[in-house]
Protein backbone atom coordinates (compact mmCIF):
# COMPACT_ATOMS: atom_id res chain seq x y z
CA UNK A 1 0.00 0.00 0.00
CA UNK A 2 1.40 3.28 -1.06
CA UNK A 3 2.32 5.51 1.60
CA UNK A 4 0.16 8.45 1.78
CA UNK A 5 1.85 12.17 1.49
CA UNK A 6 0.83 13.22 4.32
CA UNK A 7 2.59 10.80 6.30
CA UNK A 8 5.80 11.22 4.09
CA UNK A 9 5.54 14.82 5.30
CA UNK A 10 5.46 13.71 8.63
CA UNK A 11 8.73 11.55 8.36
CA UNK A 12 10.35 15.02 6.84
CA UNK A 13 9.16 17.08 9.53
CA UNK A 14 10.65 14.72 11.39
CA UNK A 15 14.26 14.44 10.48
CA UNK A 16 13.78 12.09 7.74
CA UNK A 17 15.25 14.28 4.58
CA UNK A 18 15.51 11.69 2.15
CA UNK A 19 12.07 10.78 2.30
CA UNK A 20 10.93 13.74 0.85
CA UNK A 21 12.40 12.33 -2.51
CA UNK A 22 9.44 9.99 -2.58
CA UNK A 23 7.33 13.20 -3.12
CA UNK A 24 9.74 14.40 -5.84
CA UNK A 25 9.47 11.44 -7.44
CA UNK A 26 6.05 10.88 -6.77
CA UNK A 27 4.97 14.53 -8.48
CA UNK A 28 8.07 15.81 -10.28
CA UNK A 29 7.57 14.22 -13.42
CA UNK A 30 3.72 15.21 -13.98
CA UNK A 31 4.60 18.50 -12.94
CA UNK A 32 7.57 19.30 -15.39
CA UNK A 33 4.87 18.53 -18.32
CA UNK A 34 2.55 20.76 -16.52
CA UNK A 35 5.16 24.08 -16.29
CA UNK A 36 6.43 23.21 -20.07
CA UNK A 37 2.78 23.84 -21.12
CA UNK A 38 2.75 26.71 -18.64
CA UNK A 39 5.94 28.32 -19.61
CA UNK A 40 6.54 27.27 -22.69
CA UNK A 41 10.05 25.73 -22.64
CA UNK A 42 11.58 22.49 -20.76
CA UNK A 43 14.00 24.65 -19.83
CA UNK A 44 11.77 27.23 -17.86
CA UNK A 45 9.60 24.48 -16.30
CA UNK A 46 12.18 22.92 -14.66
CA UNK A 47 13.21 25.77 -13.19
CA UNK A 48 9.74 26.27 -11.80
CA UNK A 49 9.35 22.61 -10.35
CA UNK A 50 12.76 22.62 -8.85
CA UNK A 51 11.60 25.86 -6.97
CA UNK A 52 8.63 24.83 -6.06
CA UNK A 53 9.92 21.70 -4.33
CA UNK A 54 12.30 23.77 -3.02
CA UNK A 55 9.62 26.37 -1.70
CA UNK A 56 7.25 23.72 -1.01
CA UNK A 57 9.91 21.94 1.28
CA UNK A 58 11.05 25.01 3.16
CA UNK A 59 7.40 25.75 3.59
CA UNK A 60 6.35 22.44 4.80
CA UNK A 61 5.79 23.08 7.89
CA UNK A 62 2.52 24.86 7.01
CA UNK A 63 1.25 22.26 5.25
CA UNK A 64 -2.32 21.51 6.45
CA UNK A 65 -2.99 17.56 6.33
CA UNK A 66 -6.33 18.05 5.75
CA UNK A 67 -5.48 19.35 2.06
CA UNK A 68 -4.36 17.29 -0.39
CA UNK A 69 -0.24 17.83 -0.85
CA UNK A 70 -0.80 17.62 -4.70
CA UNK A 71 -3.04 20.44 -4.98
CA UNK A 72 -1.11 22.58 -2.10
CA UNK A 73 2.34 22.10 -4.25
CA UNK A 74 0.28 22.86 -7.41
CA UNK A 75 -0.72 26.18 -6.14
CA UNK A 76 2.77 26.86 -5.66
CA UNK A 77 3.36 25.99 -8.79
CA UNK A 78 0.75 27.68 -10.98
CA UNK A 79 2.43 30.89 -8.82
CA UNK A 80 5.96 30.20 -9.65
CA UNK A 81 5.60 29.65 -13.72
CA UNK A 82 3.51 33.23 -13.20
CA UNK A 83 6.21 34.65 -12.03
CA UNK A 84 8.36 32.72 -14.51
CA UNK A 85 5.74 33.74 -17.45
CA UNK A 86 6.01 38.12 -16.61
CA UNK A 87 9.61 37.82 -16.78
CA UNK A 88 9.03 37.96 -20.38
CA UNK A 89 11.16 35.08 -21.72
CA UNK A 90 11.44 34.28 -24.56
CA UNK A 91 9.05 31.62 -25.93
CA UNK A 92 10.94 28.39 -27.16
CA UNK A 93 9.97 25.29 -29.38
CA UNK A 94 9.18 22.57 -26.86
CA UNK A 95 12.16 20.97 -27.57
CA UNK A 96 10.93 17.75 -30.01
CA UNK A 97 14.65 17.15 -30.39
CA UNK A 98 14.34 15.52 -26.66
CA UNK A 99 10.80 13.92 -27.25
CA UNK A 100 12.44 11.55 -29.90
CA UNK A 101 15.49 10.58 -27.74
CA UNK A 102 13.24 10.01 -24.34
CA UNK A 103 10.27 8.73 -25.75
CA UNK A 104 11.58 6.36 -28.49
CA UNK A 105 8.21 4.00 -28.10
CA UNK A 106 5.69 6.72 -28.96
CA UNK A 107 7.84 8.57 -31.84
CA UNK A 108 8.65 5.37 -33.62
CA UNK A 109 5.65 4.82 -35.27
CA UNK A 110 5.28 8.36 -37.14
CA UNK A 111 8.27 10.37 -35.67
CA UNK A 112 7.79 12.81 -38.02
CA UNK A 113 3.72 13.50 -37.58
CA UNK A 114 4.26 12.94 -34.30
CA UNK A 115 7.18 15.96 -34.51
CA UNK A 116 4.77 18.02 -36.37
CA UNK A 117 2.07 17.34 -33.75
CA UNK A 118 4.25 18.42 -30.97
CA UNK A 119 5.11 21.95 -32.92
CA UNK A 120 1.78 22.82 -33.95
CA UNK A 121 0.62 22.00 -29.89
CA UNK A 122 2.96 24.25 -28.49
CA UNK A 123 2.75 26.51 -31.51
CA UNK A 124 -0.84 26.86 -30.85
CA UNK A 125 -1.08 27.26 -26.79
CA UNK A 126 1.38 30.17 -27.24
CA UNK A 127 -0.81 31.96 -28.75
CA UNK A 128 -3.02 32.14 -26.23
CA UNK A 129 -3.01 34.63 -23.08
CA UNK A 130 -1.20 33.41 -19.73
CA UNK A 131 -4.14 33.34 -18.27
CA UNK A 132 -6.63 31.71 -20.80
CA UNK A 133 -3.17 29.17 -21.03
CA UNK A 134 -3.74 28.52 -17.69
CA UNK A 135 -7.24 27.89 -17.35
CA UNK A 136 -7.33 25.71 -20.23
CA UNK A 137 -4.77 23.29 -19.33
CA UNK A 138 -5.71 23.00 -15.52
CA UNK A 139 -9.24 22.01 -17.40
CA UNK A 140 -8.46 19.76 -19.94
CA UNK A 141 -4.88 18.43 -19.24
CA UNK A 142 -5.16 18.01 -15.53
CA UNK A 143 -8.75 17.50 -15.60
CA UNK A 144 -10.26 19.85 -12.67
CA UNK A 145 -13.25 20.87 -11.92
CA UNK A 146 -13.86 25.12 -12.07
CA UNK A 147 -14.37 24.57 -8.26
CA UNK A 148 -10.49 23.46 -7.89
CA UNK A 149 -9.41 25.53 -10.23
CA UNK A 150 -10.28 28.36 -8.22
CA UNK A 151 -9.16 26.99 -5.29
CA UNK A 152 -5.77 26.83 -7.09
CA UNK A 153 -5.75 30.21 -9.33
CA UNK A 154 -7.37 32.80 -6.73
CA UNK A 155 -9.48 33.33 -9.99
CA UNK A 156 -13.79 32.73 -9.54
CA UNK A 157 -15.36 30.37 -11.24
CA UNK A 158 -17.52 32.73 -13.97
CA UNK A 159 -14.09 33.51 -15.38
CA UNK A 160 -11.96 30.60 -15.05
CA UNK A 161 -15.59 29.64 -17.36
CA UNK A 162 -15.15 32.49 -19.72
CA UNK A 163 -11.21 32.20 -19.89
CA UNK A 164 -11.38 28.13 -21.25
CA UNK A 165 -14.38 28.69 -23.31
CA UNK A 166 -12.23 31.63 -25.06
CA UNK A 167 -9.24 29.49 -24.96
CA UNK A 168 -11.00 26.59 -26.78
CA UNK A 169 -12.81 28.89 -29.50
CA UNK A 170 -8.80 30.20 -30.27
CA UNK A 171 -7.56 27.07 -30.26
CA UNK A 172 -10.39 26.14 -32.94
CA UNK A 173 -9.30 28.97 -35.27
CA UNK A 174 -5.81 28.19 -35.06
CA UNK A 175 -6.01 24.23 -35.96
CA UNK A 176 -8.61 24.87 -38.38
CA UNK A 177 -6.30 27.49 -40.13
CA UNK A 178 -3.34 25.03 -39.93
CA UNK A 179 -5.67 22.08 -41.27
CA UNK A 180 -6.15 24.22 -44.49
CA UNK A 181 -2.69 24.72 -45.67
CA UNK B 1 -21.47 27.22 -21.25
CA UNK B 2 -20.67 23.14 -22.55
CA UNK B 3 -17.54 21.92 -22.07
CA UNK B 4 -18.41 19.05 -23.72
CA UNK B 5 -15.88 17.91 -26.89
CA UNK B 6 -16.71 14.96 -29.38
CA UNK B 7 -14.25 12.93 -30.40
CA UNK B 8 -14.10 14.83 -34.00
CA UNK B 9 -13.49 17.81 -32.24
CA UNK B 10 -9.62 19.19 -33.36
CA UNK B 11 -9.50 19.84 -29.90
CA UNK B 12 -9.66 16.72 -29.09
CA UNK B 13 -6.41 15.10 -30.18
CA UNK B 14 -5.15 18.71 -29.14
CA UNK B 15 -5.71 18.07 -25.80
CA UNK B 16 -4.69 13.97 -26.10
CA UNK B 17 -1.33 15.27 -27.21
CA UNK B 18 -0.81 17.82 -24.20
CA UNK B 19 -1.48 14.42 -22.13
CA UNK B 20 1.49 12.89 -23.09
CA UNK B 21 4.32 12.63 -20.92
CA UNK B 22 7.31 15.16 -21.45
CA UNK B 23 11.16 14.52 -21.90
CA UNK B 24 12.79 15.26 -18.64
CA UNK B 25 16.28 15.77 -17.65
CA UNK B 26 17.12 12.70 -15.71
CA UNK B 27 19.66 14.20 -13.77
CA UNK B 28 17.34 17.08 -12.74
CA UNK B 29 15.59 15.31 -9.47
CA UNK B 30 19.04 13.71 -8.01
CA UNK B 31 19.99 17.62 -8.39
CA UNK B 32 16.63 18.72 -6.85
CA UNK B 33 17.23 16.34 -4.16
CA UNK B 34 20.89 18.03 -3.65
CA UNK B 35 19.28 21.34 -3.25
CA UNK B 36 16.68 19.83 -1.18
CA UNK B 37 19.36 18.37 1.81
CA UNK B 38 21.35 21.38 1.78
CA UNK B 39 18.60 23.82 2.51
CA UNK B 40 17.73 24.56 6.13
CA UNK B 41 15.16 21.46 7.39
CA UNK B 42 11.70 22.32 7.37
CA UNK B 43 10.15 22.25 11.32
CA UNK B 44 6.21 21.89 12.40
CA UNK B 45 5.03 25.52 12.81
CA UNK B 46 1.86 26.92 14.90
CA UNK B 47 -1.24 26.22 12.98
CA UNK B 48 -3.27 29.56 12.63
CA UNK B 49 -6.03 28.40 14.05
CA UNK B 50 -6.03 27.33 17.15
CA UNK B 51 -6.24 23.40 18.45
CA UNK B 52 -8.88 24.18 19.85
CA UNK B 53 -11.16 27.03 18.24
CA UNK B 54 -12.33 29.24 20.13
CA UNK B 55 -15.13 30.54 17.85
CA UNK B 56 -16.86 29.58 14.95
CA UNK B 57 -18.17 30.68 11.53
CA UNK B 58 -22.52 30.78 11.63
CA UNK B 59 -25.20 32.40 12.96
CA UNK B 60 -28.23 32.65 11.45
CA UNK B 61 -30.06 35.24 12.51
CA UNK B 62 -32.82 36.60 10.33
CA UNK B 63 -34.93 35.88 8.14
CA UNK B 64 -35.81 38.50 5.05
CA UNK B 65 -38.62 38.39 2.52
CA UNK B 66 -40.47 40.64 0.59
CA UNK B 67 -42.56 40.87 -2.73
CA UNK B 68 -40.76 43.78 -4.60
CA UNK B 69 -38.12 43.89 -7.41
CA UNK B 70 -34.57 42.38 -6.77
CA UNK B 71 -32.63 45.66 -6.69
CA UNK B 72 -30.73 45.91 -3.77
CA UNK B 73 -27.54 45.21 -4.13
CA UNK B 74 -25.78 42.10 -1.75
CA UNK B 75 -23.04 44.17 -0.33
CA UNK B 76 -25.78 46.60 0.79
CA UNK B 77 -27.66 43.93 2.24
CA UNK B 78 -25.21 42.30 3.93
CA UNK B 79 -24.68 46.07 5.82
CA UNK B 80 -27.68 46.34 6.84
CA UNK B 81 -27.73 42.66 7.98
CA UNK B 82 -24.73 43.56 10.30
CA UNK B 83 -26.65 46.31 12.02
CA UNK B 84 -29.80 43.44 12.41
CA UNK B 85 -26.90 41.17 13.94
CA UNK B 86 -25.99 42.69 16.69
CA UNK B 87 -29.57 43.50 17.52
CA UNK B 88 -31.01 40.26 17.82
CA UNK B 89 -27.70 38.59 19.30
CA UNK B 90 -28.35 41.32 22.56
CA UNK B 91 -31.50 39.57 22.73
CA UNK B 92 -31.17 36.10 22.33
CA UNK B 93 -27.39 35.16 22.94
CA UNK B 94 -28.12 33.55 26.31
CA UNK B 95 -30.50 31.54 25.06
CA UNK B 96 -27.86 30.28 21.76
CA UNK B 97 -26.88 26.07 22.12
CA UNK B 98 -23.48 26.00 23.02
CA UNK B 99 -20.82 23.77 22.68
CA UNK B 100 -17.48 24.72 24.72
CA UNK B 101 -17.35 28.24 22.61
CA UNK B 102 -18.76 27.43 19.37
CA UNK B 103 -21.87 29.52 18.72
CA UNK B 104 -24.17 27.34 16.62
CA UNK B 105 -26.55 28.62 13.67
CA UNK B 106 -29.68 30.28 15.06
CA UNK B 107 -32.69 31.31 13.82
CA UNK B 108 -34.41 34.39 15.60
CA UNK B 109 -37.28 36.26 13.75
CA UNK B 110 -38.85 36.71 10.68
CA UNK B 111 -39.46 40.02 10.75
CA UNK B 112 -38.75 42.09 7.52
CA UNK B 113 -36.04 44.90 7.26
CA UNK B 114 -36.55 47.80 5.89
CA UNK B 115 -33.74 46.97 2.93
CA UNK B 116 -35.18 43.30 2.61
CA UNK B 117 -38.29 45.24 0.93
CA UNK B 118 -36.31 45.25 -2.23
CA UNK B 119 -35.85 41.51 -2.47
CA UNK B 120 -38.30 38.89 -3.55
CA UNK B 121 -36.32 35.69 -2.20
CA UNK B 122 -35.74 34.14 1.26
CA UNK B 123 -32.33 35.22 3.04
CA UNK B 124 -30.86 33.93 5.89
CA UNK B 125 -27.76 36.65 7.13
CA UNK B 126 -25.00 34.15 8.10
CA UNK B 127 -21.56 35.54 10.43
CA UNK B 128 -18.92 33.55 9.90
CA UNK B 129 -15.81 34.21 12.58
CA UNK B 130 -12.30 33.04 12.61
CA UNK B 131 -10.30 33.47 15.09
CA UNK B 132 -6.95 33.53 13.82
CA UNK B 133 -4.95 36.09 15.80
CA UNK B 134 -1.12 35.68 13.94
CA UNK B 135 -3.17 36.71 10.31
CA UNK B 136 -2.80 39.64 8.46
CA UNK B 137 -5.34 39.38 6.42
CA UNK B 138 -8.47 36.49 5.93
CA UNK B 139 -11.24 36.44 3.64
CA UNK B 140 -14.02 33.97 2.80
CA UNK B 141 -14.57 31.65 -0.25
CA UNK B 142 -17.03 29.71 -1.13
CA UNK B 143 -19.68 29.53 -3.85
CA UNK B 144 -21.58 32.19 -3.13
CA UNK B 145 -18.92 34.75 -4.24
CA UNK B 146 -17.82 32.14 -7.23
CA UNK B 147 -14.68 31.20 -5.41
CA UNK B 148 -13.39 34.67 -5.52
CA UNK B 149 -10.44 34.74 -2.56
CA UNK B 150 -10.78 38.97 -2.32
CA UNK B 151 -14.42 39.27 -2.36
CA UNK B 152 -15.17 39.01 0.68
CA UNK B 153 -12.63 39.90 3.45
CA UNK B 154 -13.13 39.33 6.83
CA UNK B 155 -12.28 42.12 9.58
CA UNK B 156 -10.76 41.71 12.25
CA UNK B 157 -12.21 43.08 16.19
CA UNK B 158 -9.78 45.19 17.54
CA UNK B 159 -8.83 43.81 20.61
CA UNK B 160 -8.59 40.34 19.57
CA UNK B 161 -7.54 37.75 17.08
CA UNK B 162 -10.95 36.80 15.76
CA UNK B 163 -12.03 37.83 12.18
CA UNK B 164 -15.77 38.61 11.08
CA UNK B 165 -17.77 38.97 8.02
CA UNK B 166 -21.53 38.64 7.55
CA UNK B 167 -23.60 37.63 4.73
CA UNK B 168 -27.16 37.21 3.37
CA UNK B 169 -27.02 33.66 1.98
CA UNK B 170 -30.02 31.61 0.04
CA UNK B 171 -31.00 28.41 1.78
CA UNK B 172 -29.45 25.52 0.64
CA UNK B 173 -26.15 23.91 0.77
CA UNK B 174 -22.74 25.86 0.76
CA UNK B 175 -19.50 25.25 0.73
CA UNK B 176 -16.70 27.35 1.90
CA UNK B 177 -13.12 27.99 3.50
CA UNK B 178 -10.79 30.79 4.69
CA UNK B 179 -7.99 32.34 2.93
CA UNK B 180 -5.42 33.64 5.53
CA UNK B 181 -2.80 35.85 4.11
CA UNK B 182 -3.50 35.46 0.81
CA UNK B 183 -2.39 32.25 0.52
CA UNK B 184 -3.21 29.46 3.01
CA UNK B 185 -6.84 27.93 2.97
CA UNK B 186 -8.46 26.78 6.18
CA UNK B 187 -11.35 24.54 6.63
CA UNK B 188 -13.47 26.19 8.95
CA UNK B 189 -12.28 24.53 12.77
CA UNK B 190 -15.49 23.75 13.82
CA UNK B 191 -17.81 23.88 10.85
CA UNK B 192 -18.81 20.39 8.96
CA UNK B 193 -15.85 19.20 6.85
CA UNK B 194 -16.68 18.60 3.10
CA UNK B 195 -16.07 15.61 1.49
CA UNK B 196 -12.37 15.37 0.85
CA UNK B 197 -12.04 15.21 -3.04
CA UNK B 198 -8.30 14.78 -4.93
CA UNK B 199 -7.30 18.23 -5.26
CA UNK B 200 -9.31 20.27 -3.86
CA UNK B 201 -7.66 22.29 -0.77
CA UNK B 202 -9.64 22.09 2.51
CA UNK B 203 -13.55 23.40 2.61
CA UNK B 204 -16.44 22.97 5.08
CA UNK B 205 -19.63 22.79 4.46
CA UNK B 206 -22.85 25.17 5.58
CA UNK B 207 -26.37 24.56 4.95
CA UNK B 208 -29.09 27.23 5.38
CA UNK B 209 -32.67 26.17 6.08
CA UNK B 210 -35.53 27.83 4.54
Amino acid sequence: METSDAAIVQRVLGGDVEAFSILVERYHDHYVRFAAHLVGNREDAEEVVQDTFLRAYRALGRYEERERFGAWMLRILVNRARTVSAMGRRREQLFPEQVDETLPEAAEAHPAERAALREEVSRALAQLGPDQREAFLLHYVEGLSYEEMAAITGSGISALKMRVKRSCERLREILQGVNRV
Amino acid sequence: MSDRMNARDPLAAFIAELREPVAVDPGSKRRLMDLVREAPRPMPTARIAPARPRSHAVAVIRRMRSGGPRAASFGTLATAAGIALLMALGTREASTPRSGSVRRAVIIGDSVASVASALRDTLRIVQFILTAPAASRVALTGDFNGWDTRATPLTRATDSGRWSVTLALAPGRHSYAYVVDDTQWVRDPVGTPAEPNELTPPRSVLVVEK
